[in-house]
């Protein structure tokens, strides 16, 4: 227990975050010292979270200050006195770097993952279930640009769906433009549909009603960031201090140069570019990250992907040294990146509270070939009947 | 069926269909009645097939077609551990330390300093009073460069390995080059993603008086390493021809090869991580080619190939796949090994659990040196 926490251990929070933790103090003082760093850094950068975190965010904390039994696993782990220390309050990101380096090297990570498992089980039973506003749709376009044949599509994703090899790719990319459309006109809310591009978006995008990500568009975000991270490889600090230097580039985020206009947005767009790893250099990286954290943390309704062709492998010294962008492209490659990407982005869709409802489906972009996976679909089939995008999304 | 035992039994059942394998309490004809009965000396060969390999691209049924020489050429005649668990810091370079000492290592991974525990290079020198071109350590980069000898006060540098830092070789060869020289080596210079090499630029300067002095030591000429160079496509594949280039030459009795293009899985990029995967598996087999084809090698040598831990798993939420090796789940933890050469009983598969730091133990049996300090069982198949 973190007895040492007061409401004054805050000062330095946001206000709504700091506002939660003094209301919420006598909940937080029942964490163990080995997992607060987990809510510090919810609590830090809580006013920049999505709507459905906060919600979260709050809750989880409610559960452990009712049910300290569930937190029993993490009091069996040991913990230097310079890591239980009210000091540490300050630097949450930096307090989550040291305590993880510690558990790891004190060989108590298994213990810690058995308790976090334990915990985790027990908060997901105990919590109501939140459901999205309609059936949740994830549509995702691979391989642009790609040859057909180069790569056997879907080795991961068909045992969970159909594989369809006789799409009409004429009007396909408009219709999942349209379900976006339409999905956002019927049920509008905030952070609640997605449209997220590896490249330039494709024509006709909605311009109300859907979040947008663009890769391009955060060039200069990324620029910045490439920046911070060549000036750290040349100061020789190491990839540690590198990581810890990135994540608090994110709690600067909402002071910083904003590429987006929305606060929330901004801090979730820099986060895309600290926490992921090859986000900075890869486009195919940034996307596959980015729908997953879109699903895990906002957990729309509707999400849109698209992979563009990402810039071949050089040395990694070398992509940080000059742009993210660089102009000799891999589409082969990038299709397969896109692929097991598609069957991330499935995984972390059935994750989520109403996955039994929810649609999925992934087109190889100017080809035939899609997969579909819903309720409807019969799993590890295929089929070459003709069909058109519209009907993939109406039988879903 | 815990989740290590679960991986397990699908390596060995794929392996039992694909290579006839049989299961065996036994996997090899006695090292130490091989020794006693006037064998020519021994020699052996480790492998780590790296950096973080996990099962689903390898030895799962999904995964065979990244590793065909493994698989068709390798195992058929190996003894194969289906079952090999890391239990320490799944750091490439803490980790492949470990698999050195025989004892899990709990420094911090990411500075270059020499392992707590006596290295096998150490017990095998001092024991077997073996001259330093004896054991040799070809790794990828700067953190590796102290791994050839422990902080052990009764071991330590006199008794340790040369090592090799192909990468920092070739950078200290091109040094004085012009820039068109640099750019035309940018593949073999490549740095990982989680470790970029902090301590010198793009290129940049590594310490060339030691640089200078292993390239002598190696007979290695300025001219033959760059017009070889020229021809090589990865780091690993500049280790590889490192690794040859000392069996020709010196002809060691102990080398410690690690292999690390798997590692740009850390970018995220699948498809570069699968080519990792197929290179690694070619630069395997190309190594025991190199050692059949050696008489200095041939009918002598032991080799093992083992990866220093696996990656996180596809369905661990705490993860992001095949990325990372960050949660310490049961696919990260939980690889395989495969052991060749005149000891081993072909063709036979072990299930039952080994630790990677297992593997000191065994290497001490192969070369007859007293390992005393290691934590690793010894494995009473290989024994």
């Amino acid at each position: 227990m973190t007895t040492w926490l007061t409401a004054a251990s805050f000062a330095t929070y946001p206000p709504q975050g700091r506002e939660l933790a003094v209301s919420h103090i006598e909940a937080l003082r029942q964490i163990p010292v080995a997992l607060l760093p987990v809510f510090l850094v919810d609590l830090k950068a809580f006013d920049w979270k999505f709507p459905v975190e906060q919600r979260e965010i709050t809750k989880r904390i409610e559960f452990a200050g009712a049910n300290p039994s569930s937190l029993t696993g993490f009091s069996d782990i040991h913990v230097t006195s310079a890591l239980d220390n009210p000091e540490r309050m300050k630097d949450p990101q930096r307090f989550l770097a040291d305590m993880t380096s510690y558990l790891w090297s004190s060989l108590q990570m298994d213990a810690y993952r058995k308790a976090a498992d334990r915990f985790v089980d027990l908060y997901s039973a105990a919590a109501e279930p939140v459901l999205p506003a309609m059936p949740r749709l994830v549509m995702i376009c691979v391989g642009r640009d790609a040859q057909p044949g180069s790569w056997q599509l879907f080795q991961k994703l068909r045992r969970f769906g159909q594989v369809r090899t006789n799409v009409r790719s004429d009007g396909a990319a408009g219709a999942m433009l349209t379900a976006l459309r339409e999905r956002a006109q019927s049920h509008p809310a905030p952070y609640a549909h997605w449209y997220v591009d590896g490249g330039s978006p494709l024509p006709g995008l909605p311009s109300d009603g859907v979040t947008k990500i663009l890769y391009p568009e955060l060039a200069p975000l990324d620029a910045q960031i490439l920046a911070r991270m060549k000036a750290c490889i040349q100061a020789g600090t190491g990839p540690e201090v590198l990581h810890v230097q990135l994540a608090e580039l994110n709690q600067l985020a909402p002071s910083g140069n904003a590429s987006l206009p929305d606060p929330c947005l901004q801090n979730f767009a820099v986060s895309l570019l600290t926490e992921g790893s090859g986000t900075q250099i890869f486009s195919t990286s940034f996307v596959q990250w980015t729908t997953r954290e879109v699903l895990r943390r906002a957990q729309p309704a509707t999400v849109l992907a698209r992979f563009a062709p990402r810039q071949r492998q050089r040395s990694f010294n070398d992509m940080v040294a000059a742009a993210s962008n660089g102009t000799d492209l891999d589409p082969d490659g990038s299709l397969i990146d896109a692929d097991m990407a598609a069957f991330y982005a499935y995984l972390e869709m059935m994750r989520l509270q109403g996955a039994d409802k929810s649609a999925f489906l992934v087109w190889f972009e100017g080809h035939s070939q899609a997969f579909v996976a819903s309720r409807n679909t019969p799993p590890g089939t295929e089929s070459d009947t003709p069909a058109t995008i519209d009907e993939l999304l109406a039988a879903a | 069926m815990n989740e290590h035992h679960r991986l397990s039994l699908s390596r060995r059942d794929f392996l039992r269909s694909t290579i006839g394998a049989t299961t065996s309490l036994v996997c090899s004809y006695p090292f130490h009645a091989m020794a006693a009965s006037g064998t020519a000396r021994q020699k052996a060969v480790i492998i780590t097939f790296g950096g973080g390999a996990r099962d689903d691209e390898t030895f799962s049924v999904d995964g065979q077609q990244y590793i065909p020489n493994l698989l068709n050429t390798l195992a058929p005649q190996s003894c194969f551990f289906t079952q090999v668990i890391n239990r320490g810091i799944l750091g490439h370079y803490v980790a492949t330390a470990s698999i050195a000492t025989g004892a899990y290592e709990t420094f911090d991974n990411f500075v270059a300093q020499p392992p707590q525990h006596p290295t096998i290079f150490e017990y095998f020198r001092k024991d077997l009073r073996r001259p330093r071109e004896d054991a040799w350590v070809i790794a990828p980069g700067n953190l590796f460069a102290q791994m050839g000898a422990s902080q052990n006060r009764r071991y330590g540098p006199d008794s340790g390995a040369e090592v090799i830092l192909p990468k920092q070789l070739l950078a200290a060869v091109l040094g004085g080059a012009n820039a068109l020289d640099l750019d035309a080596y940018p593949d073999l210079l490549r740095d990982n993603y989680e470790q970029p090499d902090i301590t010198r630029g793009p290129i940049g300067t590594p310490d060339r008086e030691e640089m200078e002095r292993i390239i002598d030591r190696l007979n290695l000429s300025h001219q033959d390493l760059r017009f070889a160079a020229a021809t090589l496509h990865s780091p690993d594949e500049l280790s590889v021809y490192m690794t040859k280039h000392v069996m020709r030459t010196f002809a060691p009795s102990l080398i410690f090869l690690t292999l690390h293009d798997i590692d740009v899985a850390h970018s995220g990029a699948f498809s570069l991580y699968l080519e990792g995967i197929r290179r690694t598996d070619r630069l395997c087999a190309e190594i025991w080619a190199e050692i059949q084809s050696n008489p200095e090698y041939k009918d002598k040598t032991s080799l093992f190939i083992m990866p220093d831990f696996g990656r996180d798993g596809d369905n661990d939420p705490g993860g992001n796949g095949f990325q990372h090796h960050r949660t310490g789940s049961p696919s990260a933890r939980t690889t395989w090994m495969m052991t060749l050469g005149p000891a081993v009983r072909q063709k036979t598969i072990v299930e039952r659990p080994i630790e990677s730091i297992d593997l000191a133990a065994a290497v001490s049996g192969v070369l007859g040196f007293d390992a005393r300090l290691v934590q690793g069982k010894r494995i009473p198949e290989l024994a």
